[in-house]
């Protein structure tokens, strides 16, 4: 493995921690708020 | 990444990440828009209509202004017309956090922020980078614009609900209002490059090309496809969480379903960008449609759950803006990219007025009918119909559809 694998996979890692950091924070939204969302694409 | 693959992106490469940038910002800020509508109408003592209207206006606005802002960007490059329309999307933000007449917040969320949009989203982006790249990478590079656009939508949302949180919904309007001040220096990593012009029927006056799309077919089909995409993504982002509600859903499930969407189309959008410099473009869209109006069948038929529910999300995720890097791809494809802002705000304005009937349509039956089965209905049969429509499009440039005639 060379250190442009590693960097490639803790890059990735990263990525996915932060993607499943905003998920979560998703669970956490009133969704009396969320229900009135309007023209959203 | 390989130095073969490093010299395709030399130059390109700032504007790429430039562009990501901006595109992820003007998306981002806009997704959170649904979250100020208790507060302000709550605050201003305002029925919800005012903010509703406002926010219909701002899609109306964009769709209609985009093929004016795209001829603009075509003539003098993406960078004036960007930062235009980053401080007429300043100016909207901080005219909502100040304002007290609804005459005036209706200008500012409704017309300065639907006129900043469009001169600083996927038309005028797409333009620009489509200049920079070779054809065979265009598609990639739109993916990857769009992907990261994707995740502003994504990651934004519940960044606005904390900001609300901590600054109160004035307080949040201001710092979005400053974020979209950020897409001014972001605006100057894109270099204008003049468009590469591959034969004489590319080298055209604004007006001939207008002329010469309005005569081709495919242009007519692309556009009436993406109004089939424009009406299902709004109807589902704005109707899908009462839906559920109204089949006794858990009101967490509709949530995580809409995050689900957010996180898979990061990756849709990156893979349709890949895959539609493979295929034909024009092909994948007809498959997307086309699993769209799958997904959408299914997950009435099968009985509702929070499982399958969730099922929808992921899937619907996979084909939402997806369609969008391969849309813009294929206009470039056809007609070049010389009016390519133009000519994809066009086709922008039918995804747009198809956003308008995707959310206003989808509550005028569900008031008509007392449910959404008439409006899931009418989203199947569009999404048939733009899957028919996409398949005779043809990736051949104009001078080829010349040659052959």
């Amino acid at each position: 493995m060379t250190a442009a694998h590693l960097l490639r996979g803790l890059l990735a890692a990263a990525v996915l921690l932060v993607l499943a950091l905003i998920f979560s924070l998703y669970q956490q939204m009133p969704l009396t708020i969320y229900l009135e969302r309007w023209g959203l694409c | 990444m390989s130095p073969e693959t490093m010299h395709k992106w030399q130059g390109a490469g700032v504007a790429l990440i430039c562009g990501a940038l901006i595109l992820l910002v003007s998306l981002g800020v806009r997704h959170g828009f649904g979250l100020f509508l208790q507060p302000i109408s709550m605050d201003q003592g305002w029925g919800r209509g005012t903010f509703a209207f406002a926010i219909a206006l701002q899609n109306l606005v964009w769709g209609a202004s985009q093929p004016f802002t795209g001829i603009l960007a075509d003539r003098y490059g993406a960078k004036p017309i960007i930062i235009g329309g980053a401080v007429l999307y300043a100016s909207g933000l901080w005219i909502m956090s100040v304002v007290a007449g609804q005459g005036l917040f209706i200008l500012g969320a409704g017309v300065l922020i639907g006129l900043g949009l469009s001169g600083t989203t996927f038309p005028v982006i797409f333009g620009a980078i489509s200049r920079l790249v070779q054809p065979a990478q265009r598609s990639l590079a739109m993916g990857i614009t769009m992907a990261v656009g994707s995740f502003g939508q994504f990651a934004m949302l519940p960044i606005s609900l904390g900001l609300i949180m901590e600054f109160d919904w004035q307080g949040a309007l201001i710092v979005l209002s400053g974020l979209a001040l950020a897409m001014i220096p972001l605006a100057f990593g894109i270099r204008f490059a003049p468009a590469p012009v591959a034969n004489a029927q590319e080298d055209v006056s604004f007006g001939q090309a207008l002329r010469d799309a309005f005569r081709e077919r495919d242009f007519w089909l692309l556009s009436l496809g993406f109004f089939a995409c424009g009406f299902q993504v709004v109807f589902i982002a704005v109707h899908l969480p009462a839906y559920l509600a109204d089949k006794g859903i858990d009101s967490g499930v509709a949530t995580t379903v809409l995050a689900l969407i957010g996180l898979v189309n990061i990756a849709g959008a990156y893979l349709a960008g890949l895959w539609g410099g493979r295929l034909r473009k024009p092909m994948l869209l007809s498959w997307i449609y086309l699993a769209r109006a799958v997904v959408i069948a299914a997950f009435l038929l099968i009985p509702i759950s929070a499982a399958s529910a969730y099922g929808f999300g992921a899937l619907m995720g996979l084909f939402w803006l997806s369609t969008v890097p391969l849309t813009n791809g294929t206009v470039a494809a056809v007609f070049g990219v010389k009016h390519m802002s133009m000519l994809g705000g066009i086709v922008f304005f039918a995804h747009q007025l198809g956003s308008f009937a995707g959310g206003w349509l989808g509550g005028w039956l569900y008031d008509l009918t007392g449910s959404y089965d008439l409006a899931w209905s009418i989203a199947i049969a569009l999404s048939l119909v733009a899957a028919v429509l996409n398949w005779p499009i043809t990736e051949r440039s104009l001078a080829q559809r010349r040659t052959s005639a």
